[in-house]
């Protein structure tokens, strides 16, 4: 059995973690979850548009996406261009 | 040599297990490959449809969308070129990153890159709210994750060169 190296889990590490997943996970699961259990339209989208009667407006839960992925990306930026070039070990 | 340990912390908390490496590996592989036909198949044949002049008008006017400030800058001029141009050789250049596992982990996130401006004009959300643009942003996102051009991808070649033995920090853009 072969055993990957542990690396240092870095409060940068957990910021980006919680809150770019939490965010995505906001938008798409406890969003989504709360659309459904307040009754129909339990989707956003109906008949191929934004249905009416919805309990949260997608473009909420899109920008909470948008906003998560942009923290993960950011992330991955200072990752390349900090860690990198501090020579830190490499993933 | 079948089972890898995953030996980490996640928010301080032992979270170490044991996975099939075998498996993983060659779903991983598996994955790369799909990943990297859907997008060089829609950069190709936009390329052969239109050269580097996309039709991109209806996508950066939409309005009312949460990138839309954004989009709406490129609606003419050399901004617009720059959109018909990137558009159909980014898709191309991305796809065959993965397909050939060179430069997986860079072309992963320039693919993400364009799949949130997709995940977020989704022509009135025709396809759901969680559709397949979304899952293909998530798919960039493992592809960058997983390190998958490490497994009979180029990038396992390159990283056992001097020059990124010498330059561990470009193992962030490979993998």
């Amino acid at each position: 059995m072969s055993t990957t190296t542990n690396t240092d889990e870095t409060l940068a590490d957990q910021i980006a973690m919680a809150l770019g997943g939490g965010l995505m996970i906001l938008g798409v699961v406890i969003l989504g979850l709360i659309e459904v259990f307040s009754g129909k339209p339990y989707s956003p989208i109906a008949d191929g548009s934004v249905a009416a009667g919805v309990t949260i407006d997608p473009y909420w839960r899109a920008l909470l996406i948008t906003i998560g992925v942009a923290v993960l990306m950011l992330y991955a930026i200072y990752v390349v261009f900090v860690r990198g070039l501090l020579g830190q070990r490499s993933i | 040599m079948v089972n890898t340990e995953v030996d980490t912390t996640l928010f301080g908390t032992d979270v170490s297990y044991e996975i099939g490496g075998r498996w993983l590996a060659y779903w991983t592989f598996l994955l790369r490959l799909m990943v990297g036909w859907w997008f060089f198949h829609a950069g190709i044949t936009k390329l052969l449809e239109s050269g580097v002049s996309y039709n991109a008008s209806w996508f950066v006017a939409q309005e009312g969308l949460v990138l839309s400030p954004i989009m709406n800058l490129f609606q003419s001029g050399i901004p617009y070129g720059i959109v018909q141009f990137m558009i159909p050789v980014g898709e191309t250049l991305i796809g065959l990153g993965l397909l050939v596992g060179c430069l997986v982990r860079l072309a992963s996130f320039f693919g993400a890159f364009l799949m949130i401006f997709f995940v977020t004009t989704n022509r009135g959300w025709g396809h759901g709210f969680v559709n397949s643009d979304l899952m293909g942003l998530l798919l960039f996102v493992t592809m960058i994750v997983l390190a998958a051009g490490r497994i009979w991808g180029i990038d396992a070649i390159l990283e056992r060169t001097m020059f990124v033995q010498n330059n561990p920090w470009m193992r962030y853009l490979l993998g």
